[in-house]
């Protein structure tokens, strides 16, 4: 991969956030979505022992979608493994982005329809998600 | 819809406009197929594999079936055939899902090695497409009759477009996300985390490092026959010259 990647829309931002830097914490108001351009960030929630982690996301991959749509607190944590590059989107830079780049509302559809199956095999399930 | 793909060696083709009549692709690209199929690889036709907006029925099944036989033979030697959709096969889209030997997609995210590949048409991007597709369909339409009457036509426009795409390199000067849309997209999708991007539709074949990662253009098999070999990640240009 070459170097820094740039944001290349108007309205995104770029972070960085190192090994073990929580980068949204759960309960927190924000409404920016993140795109990993490189790295590895942990979802989790919940504090100790009982926390549980969702899911392990790479480049490419996307979070913090649902408070960026529905304006409500983060509901989990985000914590970079490795040193992570990101693309912050804004609600407006996301407007922006889907006129520009229209496959990222399929790939974000698609990604909310996954996860609405898991949880309901999950309640299907009786389990615990 | 299939988006996410995982596929070791992939080879990517696109705008062979099968039953176009500037198109020589039909018995040039099945030799190309049988060494896919030999190689147990994977396939992707990157848009515009069969023209559906400049043909005749007839010059579709002749130029088609051969080539789908040929497809057949790739999946039964373990291989996936994906078929993106692309502009002059936009009805294609009713079939999103799986028809005949094929995975129908918009764009597809590949993971290949340690890479994540997007793999697009590119059309959507096109201004004029964006802006106007009605007259855009219009236009191909009428270009398409006037390939029926004398399909050297292609070649007036190659020489169209080579002029004008040469004019705006020289205005973007450095700046290569500038040097056209085909560019500033790539560069986008680089941005949100891909680590090469390949489109077709421009018919020019390039490999290209841009600030963010690669761009890589299939070219064409209308009159040329170019390709894109992916191998544990590694993406290649090529042309095939058997």
């Amino acid at each position: 991969m070459t170097g820094m990647r740039r944001s290349a829309q108007p309205g995104d931002s770029q972070r960085t956030a190192e090994a073990g830097e929580v980068i949204v914490r759960e309960g927190e108001d924000a409404s920016d979505m993140f795109v990993i351009q490189s790295g590895l960030v942990e979802i989790a929630r919940g504090d100790g022992e009982d926390r549980v982690v969702m899911a392990t996301l790479r480049n490419g991959d996307f979070f913090g979608e649902m408070s960026l749509l529905e304006s409500l607190p983060r509901e989990a944590d985000a914590t970079a493994v490795v040193r992570t590059e990101l693309l912050v989107i804004t609600q407006g830079g996301l407007l922006v982005r889907l006129r520009r780049d229209p496959t990222f509302a399929i790939e974000m559809l698609h990604r909310l329809s996954g996860r609405v199956r898991a949880l309901n095999a999950v309640v299907e399930g009786g389990g615990p998600p | 819809m299939i988006l996410d793909i995982d596929e070791e060696r992939l080879f990517v083709i696109s705008d062979l406009h099968l039953g176009n009549p500037a198109s020589t692709a039909a018995t040039r690209v099945l030799p190309f197929l049988d060494y896919v199929a030999d190689e147990g690889a994977s396939l992707c036709i990157d848009g515009d594999g069969f023209d559906m907006l400049q043909t005749s029925f007839k010059r579709l099944v002749n130029a088609g079936v051969p080539v789908l036989a040929k497809l057949r033979r790739i999946t039964a030697n373990g291989g996936n055939v994906y078929y993106v959709v692309g502009n002059h096969d936009l009805v294609l889209e009713h079939f999103l899902d799986s028809i005949l030997a094929l995975e129908l997609s918009p764009f597809l995210n590949l993971r290949s090695g340690d890479a994540r590949i997007r793999i697009e048409h590119g059309h959507l991007y096109d201004p004029f497409f964006a802006r106007y597709p009605d007259l855009y369909e219009t236009a191909t339409h009428l270009a398409g009759l006037a390939l029926f009457v004398h399909a050297d036509v292609y070649r007036g426009w190659t020489w169209l477009s080579d002029k004008a795409d040469q004019r705006r390199r020289a205005r973007a000067g450095e700046d290569i996300t500038a040097a056209s849309y085909c560019h500033g997209a790539a560069e986008m999708l680089l941005s949100r985390g891909f680590d090469t991007v390949v489109f077709g539709h421009t018919h020019n074949p390039e490999h290209v490092q841009m600030p963010s990662g690669d761009y890589v253009n299939c070219g064409n098999w209308l009159r040329s026959a170019s390709y894109v070999e992916i191998d544990h990640g590694n993406v290649a240009l090529k042309k095939w010259n058997a």
